[in-house]
């Protein structure tokens, strides 16, 4: 699925990341720990395509394809979905409004027919009832005025709606109290499948408790500098960064 | 010592020759020939306003018609036909009065079933029959000296005069629909008055756009009284044709009580200006005034506001937003004062623009006099580009760039709209700006 080699990254001049080995199978969950200040974020955007994130050496294979050579819209099309830590707030352009527009060209450009308004209400209030979205907050502008709860479930319903084939969840626990976080989690663990794979990106382990991965990374100073299973985010969680016994660099 | 005159132009000069010709043709009784001979002279001794004149700083009027010669005064005519494209309210079950060339059409308006209670005229009938409400309206000025306003006085050919009674609803909103058509160049004046009485409420409509591509000067002075406890709200789409320069003088007073929301929506090719001036003369009244504008090419839109905080108790709030590609420019000069016993005033003001392209202009002037100390009055102003955050979010959920940034802008002018109104008007404004910047429109889920 994805096959990330030797990458590296500089934002504004400086080099964040350091040379990242990674490799995600289909159906398989990755998670990616690590101080502030790592690289987490970093990696995240660079998979979507964010503009300024400079990739200067290495490279990213996603089925098969180089990945940078993509447009974010594009990649969005191709399957990769990036839940942002802080989304964006939009103005003026309701949740609706836009959820449609995104659906829309996501499957004009998998080569799928276009919603019609009707069975697009249909689809987005049977996803948007699971993960307690209201019409009221469908109504509202994006991710305007959301709590951190909302934001997070906006995320999770978008995500939903555009069946990628690769979830990156960046901090997807940062800002929520633990119902929140079991909602999110919940409407995470119901998109796992076989065909699907995920990389979450997390500072803290408990958010793991609730999204179980395969394999855990740990991202230190722009390198993964151990893997291991699912039991090495509970060993940081006890030990600290500080502690974590290095693989061999 | 007073500095010599300058220099008349052609364009100057043919307005004062222009009005001896043309002034037993235009109506009136023998008291409003009067007024306009004293304004046409007035005119006369300060000629069209220029960038030294405050006011017009940033719309120099005598550079803008310069060239243009001397202009006639445009001929009566009958409407062009009005294709669907040219009614932005199509949407909205409405009324409607259709002005070509700043003169009532009857035969192209709509204006079967006007509810009891509302009297509308053709303002060239209703200046011929002596009407005292109407002689009070017009005579109604503030006391400042304009040239485009004696112009506008001394040439008025018609206009809309409409009284809406005492407690009246009217449940439909009604239209004025202002073109211009001919081959060329010309002038032309159109005057209203729109009298709300007490506890009366409207919904004001008006639509501008032109077919034609001769240079055309037009004024255009509106009136609004809006008496205790009435509500107007007034929408306007001003979609000027690309050899047009018009400038719009509106003058607002409130009373006791008084609700006034009002949004301006500027897309068109030529240089306009609106002037509104709101003066709160009643306690407990609050006012929205807003303006959009969504220019390319060479266009112009100034909106130059003055709001007269007079008494104590009142809310106003002030949005002007801007989207400015090519070589547009746009102003903003608005002017906020609370007088010395108007205590408890709340009055916000904020300009924002997005310029799209290096050579696009704004020209932003926001100024509060307060002489009031118990007050809660702020502006702002903020001139910038697209949210690249905001559009590489959108694209992240898969939407291209051009449909990002559409949607982006289109939410930017949508969040005025949002503020002003939630019914068929607004509906019908955001669906124009959705088609103009490319965007998806916003209306069709909300409708379900």
């Amino acid at each position: 699925m994805l096959e990330i080699k030797d990458l590296h990254v500089e934002v504004g001049g400086k080099e964040i990341l350091k040379g990242i080995n990674l490799v995600i199978r289909p159906g398989e969950v990755h998670a990616v720990m690590g101080p502030n200040g790592s690289g987490k974020s970093t990696l995240s955007y660079v998979l979507a395509g964010r503009p300024g994130y400079e990739v200067t050496g290495g490279s990213i294979l996603y089925k098969g394809k180089d990945l940078t050579e993509l447009e974010p819209n594009e990649r969005t099309a191709a399957g990769v979905f990036l839940a942002f830590q802080y989304p964006t707030e939009v103005p003026g352009v309701t949740t609706m409004t836009f959820l449609k527009t995104a659906l829309n060209a996501v499957r004009v450009a998998r080569g799928e027919d276009e919603l019609d308004a009707v069975r697009f209400l249909k689809l987005v209030r049977g996803k948007a009832k699971d993960l307690n979205i209201t019409d009221d907050m469908l109504k509202r502008p994006l991710n305007v005025g959301f709590s951190g709860g909302e934001k997070k479930r906006a995320e999770t319903l978008q995500m939903a709606l555009l069946e990628p084939s690769l979830a990156v969840l960046d901090e997807t626990d940062s800002g929520l109290d633990v119902d929140a976080m079991r909602v999110v989690a919940e409407g995470v663990n119901a998109l796992r499948s076989p065909e699907r794979s995920m990389l979450v990106i997390t500072h803290y382990q408990r958010l793991l408790d609730h999204i179980v991965p395969d394999h855990v990374h740990i991202l230190a100073g722009g390198r993964i500098v151990k893997s291991g299973p699912k039991e090495l985010a509970r060993e940081v969680e006890e030990t600290g960064y500080a502690d974590i016994k290095t693989d061999a660099a | 010592m007073a500095r010599p005159a300058p220099e008349r132009l052609e364009v100057e000069t043919g307005f004062v020759t222009g009005h001896a010709t043309a002034r037993d043709s235009l109506p009136g009784t023998a008291r409003l020939g009067e007024a306009r001979d004293v304004a046409i002279k007035a005119f006369a001794e300060d000629g069209l306003p220029h960038r030294r004149i405050e006011d017009y700083r940033y719309f120099d009027l005598r550079q803008m018609l310069g060239k243009t010669g001397p202009l006639a005064l445009a001929p009566q005519t009958s409407a062009f036909g009005l294709a669907a494209a040219d009614d932005p309210f199509a949407g909205v079950a409405r009324l409607r009065v259709v002005l070509v060339n700043g003169r009532i059409d009857r035969d192209a308006s709509a204006l079967d079933g006007l509810p009891e209670g509302v009297e509308l005229l053709s303002l060239a009938d209703a200046a011929e029959q002596d009407t005292q409400w109407l002689d009070d309206a017009m005579a109604d000025q503030d006391g400042t000296r304009d040239a485009v306003a004696a112009l506008n006085l001394a040439y008025a050919s018609d206009g809309v005069a409409l009284r809406v009674a005492k407690g009246v609803s009217v449940n439909r909103p009604i239209e004025l629909a202002w073109r211009s058509t001919g081959e060329t160049n010309t002038h032309y004046h159109a005057r209203s008055v729109v009298v709300l009485e007490e506890g009366a409420s409207l919904t004001l409509l008006e639509t501008r756009s032109d077919d034609t591509t001769t240079p055309v000067f037009a004024t255009q002075s509106l009136t609004l009284k809006v008496a205790d406890k009435a509500r107007l709200t007034h929408a306007a789409i001003y979609a000027d044709g690309e050899p047009a320069v018009r400038v719009a003088n509106k003058r607002v007073t409130l009373g006791t009580g008084t609700t006034y929301k009002t949004l301006g929506l500027a897309i068109g090719e030529g240089h306009a200006r609106t002037s509104e001036r709101v003066h709160f003369n009643g306690e407990e009244t609050k006012a929205s005034i807003n303006g959009l504008t969504l220019l390319k090419g060479k266009a112009v839109m100034d909106n130059t506001l003055f709001v007269d905080h007079a008494v104590p108790n009142c809310d106003s709030e002030e949005t002007y937003r801007y989207v400015l590609d090519e070589t547009a420019r746009g102003v903003f000069q608005g002017s906020i004062l609370v007088r010395e016993h108007a205590q408890k005033i709340d009055s916000q003001m904020q300009a924002r623009a997005l310029l799209m392209s290096r050579k696009a202009e704004m020209d932003a002037k926001p100024m509060l006099e307060i002489y009031a100390d118990d007050v809660q009055c702020a502006h702002g102003s903020a001139i910038g580009e697209p949210d690249q955050d905001a559009i590489f979010y959108l694209m992240s959920r898969g939407i291209d760039e051009a449909t990002a940034r559409a949607l982006l802008i289109a939410g930017f002018l949508d969040d005025v709209v949002d503020g002003f109104d939630d019914g068929d008007v607004a509906a019908a404004l955001k669906h124009l700006l959705a088609q103009r910047l490319g965007a998806p429109d916003p209306g069709e889920e909300q409708a379900l």
